[in-house]
C-alpha cells in the first residue's frame, strides 16, 4: 500500500512537472501569436516571476519597469510568494522547468551511476557553496537597477532552456545551460543548490512558512530520507527542516516507510502526507494569473478587431510611435497608407513600411510632433472628407 | 586544498562582476545617467553623452546604426539648430567587439526649457527598446 503510494507520488510529481514544462514552453514559443495572426510570440521575461525581483529597483525608485518586463511579472511573483510564505519552496520542487530538467537528467545520472552519483562534491563544499545564490542575486539586482536592462539574460540558464529553440539565446547563456545539463548528470540540481537567484528569493521567504518537512517520533533515524534528497539535506535525526534550499519535493515523506516524516505545523499539527495535494494546489494558484495575462492580451487583440470594425481609432494620437510604419499608422486610424500619405503631404508612392521617424527624410517637415498634430484633426472613417478636412484644418492654421 | 577552492570561487564570482554586460549603457559627461531620469543641464554649456550597447540576445537583426536618437520628437541631427539641444557631431558607431558598440553623442545645451530623448531600437519580433530622457535646461 505505502509504495503503491510512494511510486504514485512520484508519477504525480513528474506528471505536474511535465505539464508545467509543457504550459511555459507554449506560452514562451508561440504566446498570442497562437491565437492571432497580430499577436507576436511570447518571451520568457513576460511571465518570469524572477522579472519582479529584477524590475523591483526602479519600480521603487522610478515608478518604471525594466524593459520587457510588466506588471504580468509583479502578479506572478505574487502567487510564487503566496505558495511559498504557505508552503516554502514548492514552486522549486514541483513546478520550475530548470528544476525539472535538471532532476531529468539526474534520473538518468542516477541509473548510470548508481551510488556514486552525486557524491562529487563534498558536504561542506556543498554547504559554503549554497550562498553563491545570495551572491547571483545581489550582482542581478544591482547590474539590473544599474543599467536599467535585463542583465542576467545573457547568462540565464533558465532563458537558454525555452530561447535556444527560439534562437533569441546568446551562446553564454546556452554554454551555462549546458554545463547545467552535464553537471546535472553526475550532482543532483546543481543549479537549484549553488547559483538560483530565485532559489535565493524563495529560501529567504520559505524561512516564515509555517508548514515545514518535520520528523516525528516514528523516525528510526534510518537515513533514507536524506539519501532520498535531491538537495542533499540531511534530514534524520533533525525535528524541523529548516534549511533554505528544501523544495517540499515530499522524497522524503514518500521515501519513509515508518510514517516518520510530514509536512506539518509545529508540533505535527494539521500533518500533510499527500504531498501531491500542494503540488496541484501550487499549480492552480501559479498557472492561474499566466493565463489570466494570457487571456487578456487576447481579449485585447479581440477588441482591437472589434474597434477596427466600427471605425474607431485603434489608438489615441499620443499614442502614436516613432516605430510605427505608415502602414501601422494608417491600420489604427482606419486610412489607407496613400490617404495618409496625401495628409503628410509625402509622395503617392512611398513604401507603407517607411517607419514614422524616417518620413522626416522625404519631407522635413514630417516629424513625430507634425505627425501627431495632423491626425489630431483626422476624421477617421470618413474616407476622403476625412482627409479633406484635416488637410484644411491645416491650410488654415497656415 | 579548501582554501584554494575558496579562492577560485571568489575569483569567480570578481570576475563575473565584470563580465556582466547589459543592452543600453549611458553616461553624461563620464557620469551613469539612466533612462526615465530627468537630466539637468546649463544652458550654452557643452556636453557629451556617450552610449554604449552591447546585444544581449543571439540574432539581433537591428544594427547600432538603427538606433533612433529623437530631441522633442524629432531625429536628432547636426543640422538641426533650433532644437533645444544642437548636436554639434554626427552620429558615429564604433565596434568595440563583435557585441559591444559605442557611440559619442557631443552637444550644446541651447535652449532653456523641458524636452525629451528617446532612445528607439525597433525589434521586429520582441519587445526592442524604447527609452526616454527628460531633460531640463536652465
Amino acid at each position: 500500500m505505502a509504495a503503491a503510494f510512494r511510486k504514485k507520488n512520484n508519477w504525480i510529481r513528474t506528471g505536474i512537472q511535465i505539464l508545467f514544462f509543457a504550459f511555459v514552453f507554449f506560452i514562451v514559443t508561440f504566446g498570442p501569436a497562437w491565437f492571432s495572426e497580430n499577436g507576436k510570440t511570447g518571451d520568457l521575461h513576460s511571465i518570469c516571476p524572477f522579472g519582479a525581483v529584477e524590475t523591483a529597483g526602479r519600480l521603487i525608485f522610478q515608478g518604471l519597469f525594466i524593459p520587457k518586463t510588466s506588471m504580468v511579472n509583479i502578479i506572478t511573483f505574487s502567487s510564487l510568494l503566496l505558495v511559498t510564505v504557505l508552503f516554502g519552496g514548492v514552486f522549486c520542487g514541483w513546478l520550475c522547468p530548470l528544476g525539472s530538467f535538471q532532476e531529468w537528467i539526474g534520473k538518468l545520472g542516477k541509473k548510470v551511476l548508481g551510488k556514486k552519483f552525486d557524491r562529487l562534491v563534498p558536504r561542506w563544499l556543498d554547504r559554503f557553496s549554497r550562498f553563491l545564490r545570495y551572491g547571483v542575486l545581489a550582482l542581478i539586482i544591482i547590474t539590473t537597477t544599474q543599467f536599467v536592462t535585463l542583465t542576467f539574460s545573457a547568462y540565464d540558464p533558465f532563458y537558454a532552456l525555452f530561447h535556444t529553440i527560439t534562437g533569441s539565446a546568446l551562446p553564454s547563456a546556452v554554454a551555462i545551460l549546458g554545463v547545467t545539463a552535464i553537471a546535472s548528470f553526475f550532482v543532483s540540481r546543481p543549479w537549484c543548490r549553488w547559483f538560483c537567484p530565485l532559489g535565493a528569493v524563495i529560501g529567504l521567504v520559505q524561512k516564515l512558512s509555517p508548514w515545514k518537512i518535520r520528523t516525528n517520533q516514528g523516525c528510526n533515524e534510518c537515513g533514507i530520507c536524506s539519501a532520498k534528497c535531491p538537495v542533499n539535506i540531511k534530514i534524520q535525526g533533525q525535528k524541523t527542516i529548516t534549511d533554505s534550499r528544501c523544495i517540499k519535493c515530499g522524497e522524503c515523506v514518500t521515501a519513509c516507510k515508518k510514517n516518520g516524516i510530514a509536512l506539518s505545523l509545529p508540533k505535527g499539527k494539521l500533518a500533510i502526507t499527500r504531498i501531491p495535494l500542494i503540488g496541484v494546489f501550487t499549480l492552480a494558484v501559479f498557472a492561474m494569473p499566466i493565463v489570466a495575462s494570457q487571456g487578456v492580451k487576447i481579449a485585447e487583440l479581440a477588441e482591437l478587431q472589434q474597434q477596427t470594425e466600427s471605425g474607431i481609432p485603434l489608438i489615441s494620437v499620443e499614442e502614436i510611435s516613432a516605430s510605427m510604419t505608415l502602414a501601422d499608422l494608417g491600420n489604427n486610424f482606419h486610412a489607407a497608407p496613400e490617404q495618409i500619405a496625401v495628409l503628410l503631404a509625402l509622395p503617392a508612392d512611398i513604401d507603407p513600411e517607411t517607419k514614422l521617424r524616417n518620413l522626416e527624410d522625404i519631407n522635413e517637415e514630417c516629424t513625430l510632433r507634425f505627425i501627431k498634430d495632423t491626425m489630431t484633426r483626422f476624421q477617421p472613417g470618413a474616407g476622403d472628407t476625412g482627409t479633406k478636412n484635416a488637410l484644411d484644418s491645416q491650410n488654415s492654421r497656415e | 586544498m579548501k582554501k584554494k577552492l575558496l579562492i577560485v570561487v571568489l575569483l569567480f564570482v570578481f570576475g563575473a562582476v565584470y563580465s556582466f554586460a547589459c543592452e543600453m549603457t549611458f553616461f553624461l559627461d563620464g557620469k551613469q545617467v539612466v533612462p526615465g531620469q530627468t537630466l539637468s543641464l546649463d544652458q550654452g554649456r557643452s556636453y557629451e553623452l556617450r552610449v554604449n550597447f552591447v546585444e544581449d540576445h543571439g540574432n539581433c537583426p537591428v544594427e547600432p546604426e538603427e538606433t533612433a536618437f529623437l530631441l522633442a520628437e524629432e531625429k536628432w541631427k547636426t543640422t538641426k539648430t533650433a532644437l533645444p539641444l544642437v548636436l554639434t557631431r554626427n552620429v558615429v558607431w564604433t565596434d568595440i567587439s563583435d557585441r559591444e558598440h559605442e557611440t559619442v553623442l557631443v552637444f550644446t545645451a541651447q535652449q532653456t526649457g523641458k524636452t525629451t530623448l528617446e532612445v528607439i531600437r525597433d525589434c521586429t519580433k520582441k519587445a526592442g527598446y524604447d527609452e526616454i530622457f527628460y531633460i531640463t535646461v536652465k
